[in-house]
């Protein structure tokens, strides 16, 4: 996929693409906590960091090992917008 | 089909060399005896093969997956109990390159890859097996600490490793440590009369009060098990599958 470097963009779509391979509930709010709603197993948390690197270019580390920024659509997407603005003021450094 | 480089197959005839000159010879009388010959564990240690996983940059070898693979296959064609040693200290290493500090890597991984420091992973306990989610170990949040209560069991090198990736709940959140064997309050004791792996040191580790530093929590409080511990047993899987 393309990605505009420093700019803010909606992927919520990829990730509810992403979502919707695992849980099936088309009815999905953006902004339903996926950990309460009890649709992920033990592995699901390590398959979307690793969806999230692959698909987005990105490394998530050990500062963004924090439940809270994979709970919903919104917050995976804001998490991705802030790395992709992390990753694009080091490179114009 | 997949073909080998030609820096893979020179390091496959290395490692085949190695393991009849070193491993070999030794095997029966490790398994025999239940014991982990130390001049062993320094011949790998030379070779770099204690670092086979850790990338350069750190002193390892910064090995592809594939030349792991045919390490593996070629010192467990030798003897389980040390390609035990390579799997259980390559996830301590694994987890702390995936999901440590800049300052836990530069701590911990040099050391590691030159085998100062043998690393062994503590999950499966007494009550529950290898069933992560349902660890009874506990590590109570003090601050600047934390303080670590309960006992783990079956810790592949467990009677002689230096630093433990350890998982405990943390108010009912699964999460991981970093455990030298220093620690006050920290016992071990060996198992022994196993039917297999009798060289890989397995023991019971018991933590009693365990005073753990906060800079020794690898990532954050409630992702031990859904995110470090399964970056560390794709690695396990993997090198005990070779």
């Amino acid at each position: 996929m393309c990605i505009k470097e420093g700019s803010f963009m909606d992927y919520k779509r990829n990730i509810r693409g992403f979502m919707n391979k695992f849980f099936r509930k088309s009815d999905l709010r953006d902004d339903d906590d996926i950990f309460a709603l009890g649709y992920v197993n033990s592995l699901f948390s390590m398959q979307l960091v690793l969806y999230i690197e692959k698909e987005f270019k990105l490394k998530l580390d050990n500062d963004d090992l924090n439940i809270a920024y994979f709970r919903s659509i919104i917050s995976i997407d804001e998490l991705i917008n802030r790395k992709i603005i992390q990753m694009s003021a080091r490179t114009s450094k | 089909m997949m073909l080998l480089s030609e820096e893979q197959i020179k390091l496959k005839e290395q490692f085949r060399k190695f393991v009849d000159q070193e491993i070999v010879p030794k095997s029966s009388s490790q398994d025999r005896n239940e014991y982990l010959d130390e001049d062993m564990i320094h011949q790998l240690a030379k070779e770099g093969y204690l670092g086979a996983m850790i990338p350069k940059e750190y002193g390892g070898l910064g090995l592809d997956n594939v030349t792991i693979g045919m390490l593996n296959e070629e010192i467990g064609r030798g003897c389980s109990s040390v390609r035990s040693l390579l799997t259980v200290h390559g996830m301590v290493a694994i987890g702390i390159m995936r999901w440590g500090t800049a300052q836990q890597k530069s701590k911990w991984l040099p050391k590691m890859a030159t085998g100062e420091v043998i690393g062994a992973f503590g999950l499966s306990e007494p009550n529950v097996g290898s069933d992560a989610n349902g660890i009874e170990t506990i590590a109570e949040n003090n601050g600047d600490h934390y303080t670590l209560c309960g006992m783990k069991k079956w810790i592949t090198m467990g009677q002689c490793a230096d630093l433990y990736m350890v998982f405990a709940k943390v108010d009912g959140k699964s999460s991981a440590f970093l455990v030298e064997w220093k620690t006050k309050g920290f016992s071990r004791e060996p198992i022994n009369g196993l039917l297999g792996l009798r060289a890989s040191m397995t023991g019971i580790l018991e933590f009693n009060s365990c005073k753990i530093p906060r800079d020794n929590l690898i990532g954050s409080e409630g992702t031990g098990i859904s995110h470090v511990v399964h970056s560390c047993l794709d690695y396990g899987r993997f090198t005990v599958a070779c």
